[in-house]
C-alpha cells in the first residue's frame, strides 16, 4: 500500500495529468491520420518525455499510445480507411454503419469498447507482471542471454513474411547496439576508429534519435512517394446517438470477454501485436453471433458487435503487451518497445530490477495506464464531431511536421550539447534513410528495434555467463531454463519454415 | 579484445564477429532467392521521385546546415520549402517568383516575432532577477505565457494583414499557398522554439541569428 501511495503521489500533480491531457488528444490525433501510427507517435514524443520526471513521461507516452490505438477507429468507420492497423477489422462494420446513419454510434461504440480493452487488460498487468517478474529472481546471467535471444528470434520469425529477413534485420539492430564502447574493457569498437572515433558514436548510437528516425522520417520519405495521389474524400456525415445503449452493451457480454482475453493474451506474445487480434476477436465475434439464436446481430451487416470485438482486442493489447515488457524487458509489440527504449533512456531497467526496487515507479506506470484509457475515452467522446474534421488535414502539410518534429526530437534529447544534438540529427537522419529501404523491400522493423535495445543486454550477459563458467560455451545447454528459452528459440524459426513450404508444396 | 584467457571473457569482438558472419551468410542468400521481388518492383513516378528526392534532400542539408544556420532560419526555411513543394507538387518556372516573395515575408515576420519574444523574455527574467518582479511573474512559467501570449498575438496580426493584402495581389493557387506556407513554417516553428527553447531549457543552436 505504501508503494501504491508513493506511486500516487508520482502522478497525482497538475503537471502530470496536463501532459497526459495533451498525450491523449495528441495520440487520438495520430491515431486519426492514416499513415501515422501510434509507435510513430510515441516515438515522436519521446524527447518530450525525456525532459519530464520518469513517471510523468510515461504517462504522457501511455497515453499516446491509448490514444493512437483508440483513434484509428475514427476513419476506419467514417473513410473505410484504419488510421493504423490496428483498426483494419473495424472498417467491415464500421463503414457499413456509417452508410446506414449510424456513425455516431460506431464511432461511441468504438471508444466505449476501447475503454473497456483498456482496463481490461491493465488488471491482467496488475495481477501477472510480478508475478512474471518474481519469476525471473531464478535468472542468471546465462538465462537471461537466452530470454533476450528468444525474444528476439520471436520477433523476427513473427513480423515479416520472410523469417530470414527478420533474423537479418534481428542482428543488424544487435550489431548497431554494439558500436560504440566495449563496457568490459572501454576499447573503442567503430568502424573508421580513427575518423568516427572522435565523434559522439564512441557512446554509441543514440536510441531515441535511431527510434524517432525509424518511425519519424522513414515515414516522411515513404509518404513522398505518393503526394500525387489525391486524398480520400471526407463525407458529411451526421454524428448523433453516441452512446450505445447498456442493454446493448450487457447482450455482448460474451464478445467482450472474448475479445478482451483475445488481445490481453496476444498481447502479451512478443512480435504478435494487436493487427493479429483483432482479426482474431472478429471471427470469434462471428462464431459467438452465429449461435446466438438472432440475439445478437450478424457481423458484415454494419452492427456495433463487429465495431465492439476488434476495438476491445485492440486496445487489450495495450495491456497486454506491457506485461513481458515491464516484467521481463521483452516487448509484445513495436509501440512497447520504444517505450521501454524511452524507459531505459531514463535509466530505468525493466524486469525483476524494476519491481525490487522500484515498485512505486511501477504502480505509477499501472495508474498512468489507468487516467490514459480514461482520458482516452473522455477526449474521443467530448470530441468525436470534432475528430472527424482533422482527417481534412492533408498529408502534404503534416509530413513536412513530422520531419521536422523528428529532427528536433533527436537535436533536444542532448539538451545542452548542441554537437551532439546535430550529430543525433544525423543518426535519425540516416536511420529514416535506412527505415526507408527496410520499408521499400519488405525488411521488417520490429526485429532492429529490438535488437537495438536488447544487444548490449545480450551481449552484456553472454559474457559475463561464459566468464562465470571459465570459458566453457556449454553453459547455456545445462541449464533447464536455458535450454527450454533456446528450443522455444529454435521452434520459432523452424515453424513457420515449415508452415509456409507446407504451404508452398499445396 | 579478444578476451582474458584465465577468466575466461570471450572479449568484446566475440558477438559482432558472430552477428557480421551471421549477416554475411543471410544477405548472401536472401540475394540469391529474393531476386522476384526486386524485378517487381514499380518504378516511381516522375512528380513523386522529385518530390522524394526534394524530401531528401532538404532533410540532409536542414541536419548538414542547421549549425550554421541557427534553429529559427533553418526550421523555417525547410518547413516552408517543403510544404510549399508539396501543395504545388514541385517548383515550376511559374511558382519561383510567389515562392521567393512568400519566403522572404514569412522569414522576416519570424524574426520580428523572434525579437520582440526575446526581448520580452530577456527583460522579464532581469525583471525577476533585479527584483522588479515577483510572486508568480516571476516565475519562468510566467515568462514563457507572456511571451507565448504576446508570440501568439504577433502572428495573428500578420496572417490578419496577410489575409487582407493577398486578395489585392493575386488570387492565384501559388501564392495561396505560398501564404499557407509561410503561415504553417511560421506558427510551427514559433511553437517549437517555445516548447523546447523555453519550457525544456534545450539549447538550440543560434547560428546566424545572434541576438
Amino acid at each position: 500500500m505504501d508503494f501504491f501511495m508513493q506511486g500516487l503521489s508520482q502522478v497525482a500533480n497538475i503537471q502530470t495529468i496536463l501532459w497526459m491531457a495533451i498525450g491523449s488528444v495528441l495520440g487520438i490525433i495520430l491515431g486519426a491520420l492514416p499513415g501515422l501510427t501510434a509507435t510513430m507517435g510515441i516515438a515522436l514524443v519521446m524527447p518530450i518525455s525525456f525532459h519530464l520526471p520518469t513517471a510523468t513521461g510515461m504517462g504522457l507516452l501511455l497515453a499516446v499510445y491509448c490514444g493512437a490505438v483508440s483513434g484509428a477507429s475514427i476513419p476506419a468507420i467514417l473513410l473505410g480507411i484504419p488510421g493504423n492497423p490496428n483498426a483494419i477489422a473495424t472498417v467491415e462494420d464500421g463503414l457499413k454503419m456509417t452508410k446506414k446513419g449510424k456513425a455516431g454510434q460506431a464511432l461511441g461504440g468504438a471508444v466505449v469498447a476501447s475503454f473497456i480493452g483498456g482496463i481490461g487488460s491493465l488488471l491482467c498487468l496488475v495481477f501477472f507482471s510480478p508475478l512474471i517478474a518474481k519469476a525471473t529472481l531464478a535468472f542468471g546471467p546465462a538465462e537471461k542471454t537466452t530470454l533476450a535471444l528468444v525474444g528476439l528470434v520471436i520477433i523476427a520469425s513473427v513480423s515479416g513474411k520472410s523469417v530470414l529477413k527478420g533474423l537479418f534485420m534481428g542482428a543488424l539492430g544487435m550489431a548497431l547496439s554494439l558500436i560504440g564502447t566495449d563496457s568490459f574493457s572501454g576499447a573503442l569498437r567503430i568502424p573508421f576508429a580513427s575518423i568516427l572515433g572522435h565523434t559522439p558514436l564512441t557512446k554509441g548510437l543514440d536510441l531515441t534519435s535511431s527510434l524517432i528516425g525509424l518511425y519519424g522520417i522513414s515515414q516522411v520519405l515513404l509518404s513522398a512517394e505518393h503526394l500525387t495521389k489525391p486524398a480520400a474524400e471526407i463525407p458529411d456525415v451526421k454524428i448523433d446517438h453516441i452512446f450505445p445503449s447498456f442493454r446493448k452493451v450487457c447482450s455482448m457480454w460474451k464478445i467482450i470477454l472474448a475479445s478482451l482475453g483475445i488481445g490481453t493474451i496476444i498481447g502479451a506474445i512478443p512480435g504478435t501485436g494487436a493487427s493479429i487480434a483483432v482479426f482474431m476477436a472478429h471471427d470469434t465475434a462471428r462464431t459467438i453471433t452465429n449461435a446466438s439464436n438472432g440475439k445478437l446481430e450478424e457481423l458484415g451487416t454494419g452492427c456495433l458487435e463487429g465495431v465492439f470485438a476488434p476495438e476491445v482486442a485492440n486496445n487489450a493489447v495495450t495491456g497486454g503487451a506491457l506485461i513481458p515488457a515491464l516484467s521481463l524487458g521483452i516487448p509484445g509489440d513495436s509501440a512497447t518497445a520504444v517505450l521501454i527504449g524511452a524507459l531505459m533512456v531514463k535509466g530505468v531497467n525493466p524486469g525483476f530490477q524494476l519491481f525490487s526496487q522500484n515498485m512505486s515507479l511501477v504502480y505509477a506506470i499501472f495508474i498512468t495506464m489507468f487516467i490514459a484509457n480514461l482520458f482516452m475515452a473522455v477526449f474521443q467522446l467530448a470530441g468525436v464531431r470534432l475528430y472527424p474534421k482533422i482527417l481534412k488535414v492533408p498529408e502534404k502539410i503534416l509530413m513536412p511536421l513530422v520531419l521536422m518534429l523528428s529532427f528536433i526530437g533527436a537535436y533536444a534529447i542532448a539538451g545542452q550539447a548542441t554537437s551532439v544534438g546535430i550529430f543525433n540529427m544525423g543518426v535519425a537522419l540516416a536511420m529514416g534513410i535506412l527505415g526507408y529501404f527496410c520499408k521499400k523491400n519488405g525488411y521488417p522493423f520490429s526485429p532492429l528495434v529490438l535488437g537495438l535495445i536488447l544487444g548490449s543486454m545480450f551481449e552484456e550477459n553472454f559474457r559475463r555467463a561464459v566468464k562465470l563458467a571459465g570459458g566453457n560455451y556449454m553453459t547455456f545447454f545445462t541449464k533447464p531454463i536455458c535450454i527450454v528459452f533456446i528450443a522455444f528459440a529454435v521452434f520459432s524459426v523452424v515453424f513457420p519454415i515449415i508452415r509456409s513450404r507446407k504451404k508452398a508444396s499445396k | 579484445m579478444l578476451g582474458d584467457e584465465i577468466g575466461g571473457d570471450p572479449g568484446g569482438m566475440i558477438i559482432p564477429l558472430i552477428l557480421g558472419i551471421f549477416m554475411l551468410a543471410s544477405s548472401f542468400y536472401i540475394f540469391l532467392t529474393d531476386k522476384k521481388t526486386q524485378t517487381a518492383e514499380k518504378k516511381m513516378d516522375p512528380v513523386d521521385r522529385r518530390l522524394f528526392l526534394s524530401v531528401l534532400i532538404i532533410s540532409i542539408l536542414y541536419a548538414a546546415l542547421s549549425r550554421f544556420l541557427g534553429f529559427l532560419l533553418s526550421t523555417s526555411l525547410a518547413l516552408y520549402i517543403l510544404v510549399f513543394i508539396n501543395l504545388n507538387l514541385g517548383l515550376g518556372k511559374d511558382c519561383i517568383k510567389p515562392f521567393f516573395f512568400g519566403m522572404l515575408i514569412s522569414e522576416a515576420v519570424l524574426l520580428a516575432v523572434y525579437t520582440v519574444g526575446r526581448t520580452i523574455t530577456r527583460s522579464m527574467t532581469i525583471a525577476s532577477r533585479n527584483g522588479s518582479l515577483s510572486g508568480f511573474f516571476a516565475s519562468s512559467g510566467a515568462i514563457l505565457a507572456v511571451t507565448a501570449i504576446a508570440a501568439a498575438a504577433l502572428v495573428f496580426i500578420a496572417v490578419f494583414i496577410a489575409r487582407k493584402a493577398l486578395p489585392k495581389a493575386s488570387s492565384s493557387d501559388k501564392v495561396n499557398s505560398a501564404f499557407s506556407a509561410g503561415m504553417i513554417s511560421l506558427i510551427s516553428t514559433q511553437a517549437l522554439y517555445l516548447i523546447f527553447k523555453q519550457l525544456f531549457l534545450v539549447n538550440l543552436v543560434s547560428g546566424l541569428i545572434g541576438w
